[in-house]
């Protein structure tokens, strides 16, 4: 029986060495008065100090060989061997296996280098936490807990992508929509074998729909605004190696929420918000809008912005839907450009860039004086959208609304708000309709 | 079954884009007319000649030279006038802001109902267009300009919007209100008169008065078109000069409301019952006031301003016209089909009018 044992011990060394074989694979055996103990861990992912410290040093110091044994099994994190599966999958993830002559224990002895916290700088506000996400799982769910202390919060492992990153679903169970969760799991369960290497891509599949045009997962990286929806009972999904956490279910309004809203005073935050709206409505709809009352109803403005708008475009050559394209692509070539440069070069190309747009073009006569103003208007405004993805959406719907409101004018821009709204209202983020305010109205009577 | 009903619904949706309106036209391809006037030609029958003035817009809008355009022609109708007009400019006319119309006076010495058709038929005319009366000619007055004006025709905009002076001489009268007055048994209707300028200002301190006829009954001074806009309780802002029994005095009033009622007794015949209450302050005057006389000095306002009033109303009587609507008063208390307006006409001319005012003097307009 025990020499059986023995046989199998000496396969399962035998198939980690074979089946990882790669030059930073480290195979040791530890001698001391006829008695021995194997060690094999990947050494770029393992921790030496600790191994030393832990595993080796004590080797030497505990006389028998069954002390040994019994001082590796209370160590903190200790598994037996499961299967072959398992036990690939502890070495790739930063265990170090120790065979005694009669037992295999793994070890998780991990280094993570990549562990570092930095300050936000997607959602930045102006008196909330500084800190974002780090691109290590393990930070991560400990930057949640020391913000979310309740022994409700539950988080499950799980492996995903064809490179078997590990994933955490953290969820209030006391809150979370049993449906709901069942829902993602299912759903996470189908993506199984997709290569995926951030949380974006994720969120991708997880949709349902293959070409989407606003976001219904949200991405974040801000770990108060995942404590905070938490609570609201929705689902955080944060995957290994990346900075940003989806949230679960999200709506429309989720996105036009900063985290600052909560931070500031009430009337502050009101106020905020119907500046956030304004701006979102000037930076879809202007292009459109001036489109239609340059072209198609005139009689709509007061004579006197009229006739400004037409002294304004006397020396432009082309007509209003041009002058509009033209400048609104230059603009969203500005703003790419600006995302992708070095930060070094990146402020001389907007400025030069903003010049030649500003002033040139105007006096050139390529454009008129009012259309800088409206594309200034709308390139500002669209930042005002806290949440990126939303802004980006909306960045694609003003083109729709201006080539409505250039073939048919005023009523093509009022047909083209009621066919968006439709859209709107269609969508659904995991079961949540996308345009409802006050998602989880019901768990919320529990609190 | 149900995607084709879908589809269906889309497509008869999407017909609704087509009722956008006259196709693309970009602003700088548009000549926009700012003002409207239509006159009569001497000599010649049911000819009319019409003005049209177009806005040129100037590329510098910082300086902004109000500078504008007149163009004229002559036909039988204004239809027939814009359609030649149209041949005459190079770009597209757009009556989006003909926000004025005016009428020479020539014109209103005749029934004015078929001058009015194209105006009100016309899908781009707005019916909120002010309307009025030029003198000497619609076209003089269209041709004024005013130092002060930025943009063509904006004095006039601003006169008669009320966004800019608020005067209790000018009368404002929309197209669409014009013509109601004008179609409505038991109310005639009025339009303010714009003399042509003469040192670079507008004059508007008249009015005309239409009869049953569609005719210009009678002109008012501006004292009298004053005391109209304020019978029309139009008017807040008015000043009352009070000159009697050695009293010199100007009130400037801060409210002023009126009330109109046909009084019915059993015997009496019915009278009409004005109630006008106003209230102000004293704003200056010739010789010493006491705060202890102010119900004096009030009451002497009272009866200056009462006796205004009704040889204003009487006038209007003996001319047969009816400018404040109490026709429209009686058909709406006394209802009988069809045979209330015609009580009303044989009334009318015999009413007794019994005119109540009440001054109410807030103050002398001194510090104790």
């Amino acid at each position: 029986m025990k020499q059986q044992f023995e046989k199998s011990l000496e396969s399962i060394k035998l198939l980690l060495k074979t089946k990882l074989k790669s030059d930073d694979l480290i195979n040791q055996q530890l001698h001391r008065d006829n008695q021995c103990v194997e060690i094999i861990y990947i050494k770029s992912i393992c921790d030496s100090q600790t191994i030393d410290l832990k595993i080796m040093k004590p080797f030497f110091e505990i006389n028998s060989i069954e002390a040994y044994e019994m001082y590796i099994r209370s160590l903190p994190e200790n598994k037996s061997y499961q299967s072959e599966q398992v036990a690939i999958n502890n070495l790739l993830r930063g265990h170090v296996a120790i065979f005694t002559p009669t037992k295999c224990i793994f070890i998780d002895v991990k280094k993570i280098v990549n562990n570092n916290i930095f300050e936000t700088t997607v959602e930045s506000t102006l008196q909330g936490p500084k800190n974002a996400l780090s691109e290590d799982l393990a930070t991560n769910l400990n930057l949640i807990r020391h913000r979310y202390h309740l022994q409700s919060l539950t988080v499950e492992l799980k492996a995903v992508s064809q490179t078997n990153l590990q994933l955490a679903l953290l969820f209030d169970k006391s809150k979370v929509d049993s449906e709901l969760l069942a829902k993602v799991q299912k759903k996470l369960a189908s993506i199984d074998k997709q290569k995926i290497e951030s949380s974006a891509q994720l969120q991708r599949y997880l949709n349902n729909q293959k070409r989407r045009l606003f976001p219904t997962i949200m991405i974040t990286e801000r770990p108060d605004r995942i404590s905070f929806n938490l609570l609201k009972g929705k689902i955080a999904v944060l995957i290994e190696g990346s900075q940003f956490a989806l949230i679960i279910p999200s709506v429309f309004f989720d996105f036009m929420s900063s985290m600052d809203d909560k931070y500031q005073s009430y009337w502050v935050t009101k106020s905020l918000v119907i500046l956030r709206y304004t701006g979102l409505f000037i930076s879809t709809f202007l292009p459109g809008l001036y489109v239609a009352f340059s072209a198609f109803n005139p009689e709509v403005l007061r004579v006197q912005l009229t006739l400004s708008i037409s002294g304004s475009r006397m020396s432009v050559p082309f007509p209003a839907y041009l002058e509009v394209l033209f400048m609104l692509l230059m603009m969203e070539m500005l703003v790419e450009a600006s995302i992708r440069l070095p930060k070094s070069i990146g402020s001389t190309a907007t400025t030069v860039g903003g010049l030649i747009l500003g002033q040139a073009a105007t006096q050139a006569g390529l454009v008129s004086n009012i259309m800088i103003i409206i594309v200034a208007a709308v390139a500002i405004s669209n930042f005002v959208v806290p949440i990126n993805e939303m802004g980006f959406s909306f960045r694609v719907v003003k083109y729709v609304l201006l080539l409505i409101s250039t073939l048919f004018g005023l009523i093509g821009i009022i047909f083209g708000f009621v066919a968006l709204l439709i859209y709107l209202v269609h969508l659904e983020s995991f079961g949540q309709p996308y345009l409802k305010l006050f998602i989880q109205d019901t768990t919320d009577k529990n609190l | 079954m149900k995607i084709q009903a879908k589809r269906s619904i889309l497509l008869a949706l999407s017909l609704l884009l087509l009722l956008g309106g006259c196709g693309y036209k970009d602003l700088d391809k548009r000549f926009f007319v700012v003002g409207i006037g239509v006159d009569k030609v001497e000599n010649k029958e049911n000819v009319y000649k019409i003005t049209l003035k177009l806005a040129v817009p100037s590329a510098d809008i910082i300086k902004g030279s109000s500078e504008f355009e007149i163009i004229t022609e002559e036909a039988e109708t204004i239809a027939e006038a814009v359609r030649i007009l149209k041949s005459k400019v190079d770009k597209e006319l757009d009556f989006g802001h003909a926000k004025i119309i005016i009428l020479g006076e020539s014109v209103t010495d005749e029934d004015i109902t078929s001058l009015l058709y194209w105006f009100v038929r016309r899908r781009d005319i707005q019916k909120i267009a002010w309307m009025a009366v030029g003198d000497p000619s619609a076209e003089e007055v269209l041709k004024g300009k005013t130092k002060s004006e930025r943009i063509p025709s904006n004095s006039l905009f601003l006169s008669f919007g009320r966004s800019g002076t608020e005067s209790a001489y000018i009368i404002s009268k929309y197209l669409f209100q014009f013509r109601r007055e004008l179609f409505n048994t038991g109310r005639n209707a009025v339009l303010p008169v714009i003399q042509a300028p003469k040192d670079d200002l507008f004059e508007i301190n008249q009015a005309i008065v239409f009869n049953d006829d569609r005719k210009q009954e009678m002109k008012l001074n501006s004292a009298e078109t004053r005391l109209l806009n304020v019978l029309n309780n139009t008017i807040d802002k008015i000043d009352v000069k009070v000159n009697k029994e050695d009293q010199y005095f100007i009130i400037a009033t801060e409210s002023i409301s009126v009330h109109y009622k046909i009084v019915e007794g059993h015997e009496k015949s019915p009278e009409l019952r004005v109630d006008l209450k106003l209230t102000g302050i004293l704003e200056e005057a010739k010789q010493r006031l006491f705060e202890n006389k102010m119900e004096y000095y009030g009451k002497i306002a009272s009866i200056d301003i009462k006796n205004e009033i009704e040889k204003l109303l009487v006038k209007f009587q003996e001319a047969n016209v009816d400018p404040l609507g109490f026709g429209l008063l009686y058909q709406a208390t006394h209802f009988q089909n069809d045979t209330e307006m015609k009580e009303w006409q044989e009334l009318y001319p015999s009413l007794k009018i019994d005119v109540h005012v009440d001054t109410e003097l807030e103050g002398v307009g001194l510090v104790k």
